[in-house]
């Protein structure tokens, strides 16, 4: 995707939550699940954003908290940023660089950075959607839908099919009750459906239909933004396909943006444009989806891609097999908290935590693998002694060695 | 959709059809006859599971649901075979009826031959329940005969285990929470492999002039921080003991101990010291060895019973007749109190064997898991327990019923590189039942692709992948994104699967299939052998097709 800053859509910054864990004789606060810890991506206009991780790493927390249904501990979603902003915004992060959003967490901002609050604080009362309230965010809320991972519990079984899917029109007073209805006929019909399937309640409709239902519900008020919290985990692969080539229809259609949030690195390969791994609440890596899925560098998304099975027996590869599981978020490892993990940990790892950094044009890793940007040519990658080629047989010809996608 | 075809719930009857319009062996479309089915299976010394036309039916309020309306397969020595569809399509169900697990009612298996090694499992079915059709309403009376049931259960229990045993899709509701894992791995080594640790115990020679120097040496060998070698002194000292659980019992103790060893010393010889027996635990166990020998005796009646078909009712008689007299002679331990203490060698080597057993699974630290409740591991780590479980007693058949569904990506991979693994080692056959064909081409050996319960096709997982026959399989198999060709666009089976109380007729795809013809409408295909090994029951093959 090749869009610049000018349609940004949504502006994801510095983004945490942290759940309080309250335990004790009074019930004090005696620690935090950090199921967010600091991620940061744009979304731009009719773009798939793919967030992939192990479950229990924050995936769904983060779709949650972008759409302001959890408040979140601090950060911000800007919506919509015109392209001045957007500039404004990467310099100010710039120069705050490593203290957290307003100035929390006890670090003293230098005075340099005191301006840059101020004016990062200017910038959020007017874009935010944290900072939205009244009727600004009930419009917004219009704007920016979800579609829930099980369709088996995300409709109510007492309601129609159509009053399922009018909900959100009357909501918003949208149209008399017969243009409502005269809606809900069409978007039915935009995700496969027939117009008798109105008078009916979800327990009649198989998985595939009832997550239809879901996609037909999210798109009653013509959103911006989808969040499709794994759309098709539920389902099965054949059901799978009818569903993602429905959206990948309607996006063409209605310009639509997604956040993908899924497990299955296969789906978000077929369906976004840009992936962002997270780990254990942290952004691990973020890169167009060819580049990451062609050239991984975090060892963890390397591992991650390597875990796949391929459908075809003839495929060999190298595995890296991750020992363990995923540590705990409410008491995540010192350092990096993949070190505990990695197969390439070095001493460093556990002491100090790695900055996101843009190591290549359009791709931010966080590893102490990679301390400085590599040029197009340095085909001498860290991990070449580690294997690099766990993808070997999966990279197109040539593509460890060609220059970066532009 | 399945509902359409469905009328309305007044208009059903909520009783089952009629006798007569539930096949029972005399079908026209019944499976294969006996030359196609020998065919299919192949070489029959090899073969350790032979299904052949089984039928197992749901009976609810609705109707009859067919889950499986003739399926037939076999899985050989050694060998992996996977089972693919999608949901509802009676992969499960599959599975459920070869270990006789399903639920009756509502379920039943109807007809068919299940062979394990020769042992016919269904044998005495039918004799479990009689089905009549009462004449007024038109009703099947079901009477069920709880003595045939409780034979059949107890001849089911001579091959569970030992013989077929399996991973069930969900680790966490599979195992009980109130026991601890030890616990619940111990109850399957004692049930299958009870009289050889309890041989093992009796044999043990504690006392013997080599346990005190290999104690020495292996305190000497920790001092050094080498695992590998510590590992080796600990056999050693469990060889000098003539108890290998001794010397797993040395290196759990000294491993971590490197700086002082030597304070290690007193807990050791505690650890040798348990293996020697007082008269009474001595006794204890005598008469726990006859007991399990008994049973094993038991048992081995029950499996020729099944294997010949014929009831052995004198010898099964003079065996619980012995074992009732032995249960009646060791009453008095528990009237004295003493009984708490004279099992405790037997639940200390049960403990030990379960560490080893979660040591195959690769967990890194097993005597903590063992201590543990399921509700304090993880998924994947109570799926490598549910494994270990499975394969402490060491069966001929493991049935994995999705055993990674649940599991992430990183834990999924673990798990399978751990199946194929022990499928090298230990040599079972692995009956695998996913959803996902990823996985399926990473371990399989042969595939069967199941739709709305009937196989469609059988064939080697090259063949499968590389040509698929069917239109389904070809189907499935593009509607998968793939990760080494991302161009490739989505292709999609309309439709879902049919609902199996009204399933359609001839071919059960036929409505979803893009090359249906006038006569899948009408009959059932056939399978046909299409060379290599590969088995298909669709109408567009008849006999071998042309290669190229």
């Amino acid at each position: 995707m090749d869009n610049g800053s000018k349609d940004v859509l949504l502006s994801v910054r510095n983004l945490r939550k942290h759940f309080p864990i309250r335990g004790g004789i009074f019930s004090s606060h005696i620690g935090d699940v950090r199921a967010v810890d600091g991620i940061s991506f744009d979304i731009h206009k009719s773009e798939t954003v793919g967030l992939v991780g192990e479950s229990g790493c924050g995936k769904t927390t983060a779709g949650r908290v972008i759409l302001r249904l959890i408040e979140p501990t601090s950060g911000h979603t800007y919506y919509r940023p015109s392209p001045e902003v957007m500039e404004r915004l990467k310099v100010l992060y710039g120069a705050l660089d490593g203290t957290p959003a307003d100035g929390e967490e006890g670090r003293k901002p230098s005075p340099n950075s005191v301006e840059a609050l101020k004016e990062l604080d200017g910038i959020a009362n007017k874009y935010s959607i944290y900072r939205m309230s009244g009727k600004r965010l009930q419009a917004l809320r219009g704007k920016l839908q979800i579609v829930f991972q099980d369709p088996f519990s995300s409709l109510s079984p007492r309601l129609l099919v159509r009053d399922i899917v009018a909900e959100p029109l009357e909501i918003h007073h949208m149209g008399t009750r017969a243009e409502r209805y005269k809606r809900v006929a069409e978007l039915l019909q935009a995700v496969g459906l027939n117009p008798d399937h109105l008078w009916r309640f979800p327990h009649e409709f198989s998985g595939g239909q009832r997550q239809r239902i879901g996609i037909a519900r999210a798109l009653a008020l013509r959103p911006d933004f989808i969040v499709l919290d794994e759309p098709t985990s539920a389902l099965d692969v054949s059901v799978q396909a009818q569903i993602l080539n429905i959206l990948k229809r309607l996006q063409v259609e209605q310009e639509l943006s997604y956040l993908f949030i899924s497990h299955h690195l296969s789906v978000v390969r077929a369906v976004s444009h840009r992936v962002v791994v997270m780990y254990l609440g942290k952004m691990a890596e973020s890169a167009p989806t060819e580049e990451l899925f062609n050239r991984p560098l975090h060892p963890y998304t390397q591992a991650l891609l390597a875990a796949i099975p391929i459908p075809d027996p003839d495929h060999h590869r190298e595995r890296i097999i991750l020992s363990g599981d995923v540590p705990s978020p409410a008491a995540p490892p010192p350092g990096c908290c993949f070190h505990t993990r990695c197969p390439v940990v070095m001493p460093i790892c556990s002491k100090v935590d790695p900055p996101l950094l843009e190591v290549r044009p359009d791709h931010i890793v966080a590893c102490h693998l990679y301390p400085k940007a590599i040029g197009p040519g340095d085909s001498a990658l860290p991990m070449a002694s580690v294997g690099s080629s766990p993808l070997g047989s999966m990279t197109s010809p040539g593509g460890a060695s060609a220059p970066p996608a532009s | 959709m399945a509902t359409e075809a469905m009328p309305a719930p007044s208009q059903r009857p909520i009783v089952a059809p009629p006798l007569e319009s539930f096949p029972l062996s005399t079908e026209p479309l019944a499976a294969p006859a006996p030359s196609e089915a020998t065919t299919i299976s192949g070489s029959i010394g090899n073969v350790v599971l032979d299904v052949r036309n089984l039928r197992t039916y749901f009976f609810t309020y609705d109707g009859v649901v067919k889950a499986l309306d003739g399926v037939t397969f076999n899985v050989r020595r050694g060998e992996t075979v996977g089972l693919v569809g999608e949901t509802g399509c009676g992969k499960s169900v599959t599975a459920f009826s070869v270990t006789k697990l399903i639920a009756d009612p509502p379920g039943r298996i109807m007809d068919g031959t299940i062979l394990f090694k020769g042992v016919n499992l269904l044998w005495g079915l039918e004799k479990e329940a009689i089905y009549r059709t009462d004449k007024k309403s038109n009703r099947i009376k079901v009477t069920r005969k709880y003595r045939r049931i409780k034979q059949g259960q107890d001849r089911m229990n001579a091959v569970r285990g030992g013989g077929i045993s399996m991973i069930f899709q969900e680790p966490t509701s599979a195992m009980n929470p109130i026991f601890s894992v030890s616990n619940q791995i111990s109850e399957a080594l004692l049930l299958h492999r009870g009289p050889l640790i309890v041989k093992a115990l009796l044999e043990a020679t504690p006392n013997a002039p080599g346990v005190r120097p290999a104690i020495d040496h292996a305190i000497e060998v920790a001092r050094s921080n080498d695992g590998k070698q510590l590992r080796i002194a600990c056999e050693e000292l469990g060889r000098a003991t003539n108890l290998p659980s001794v010397g797993t019992q040395a290196y759990y103790i000294l491993r971590g101990n490197w700086s002082n060893p030597e304070k290690k010393r007193p807990e050791l010889l505690d650890a040798v010291h348990r293996a020697r027996l007082s008269g009474l635990q001595r006794n204890f166990l005598r008469r726990e060895l006859h007991r399990l020998a008994l049973l094993q005796e038991l048992k081995d009646v029950y499996l020729s019973e099944m294997r010949h078909g014929r009831v052995e009712n004198a010898a099964h008689r003079s065996i619980s007749r012995r074992i009732t007299g032995l249960r009646a002679r060791t009453f008095y331990f528990g009237i004295w109190g003493v009984r708490g203490r004279v099992n405790h060698p037997l639940v200390e080597e049960t403990f030990w064997l379960t560490v080893k057993a979660l040591e195959g699974v690769t967990i890194a630290n097993p005597v903590q898991v063992a201590r543990g409740y399921p509700h304090e591991l993880s998924g994947g780590m109570l799926q490598r327990v549910m494994i270990a479980m499975a394969l402490s007693a060491e069966p001929e058949l493991l049935i994995a019923d999705e055993p990674t569904t649940a599991l992430d990506v990183t834990i999924q991979a673990q798990i399978l590189e751990l199946m194929r693994e022990l499928k090298t080692r230990v040599g079972t056959a692995v009956l695998l039942i996913t959803h996902d064909l990823g996985v399926i081409a990473e371990v399989a050996d042969r595939v069967c692709v199941m739709y709305a319960g009937n196989i469609v096709e059988i064939g080697p997982v090259h063949g499968i992948f590389k040509e698929p026959l069917h239109p389904y399989t070809q189907g499935l198999l593009s509607s998968i994104p793939r990760m080494d060709d991302p161009t490739k666009k989505l292709e999609s089976i309309p439709g879902s699967v049919p609902n199996l109380i009204y399933p359609p007729s001839g071919c059960r795809f036929h409505p979803r299939c893009p090359q249906a013809m006038p006569i899948c409408k009408e009959t059932r295909p056939p399978m046909t052998v299409e060379g290599g090994g590969h088995v298909v029951a669709c109408h567009l093959y008849h006999g071998p097709v042309a290669k190229g």
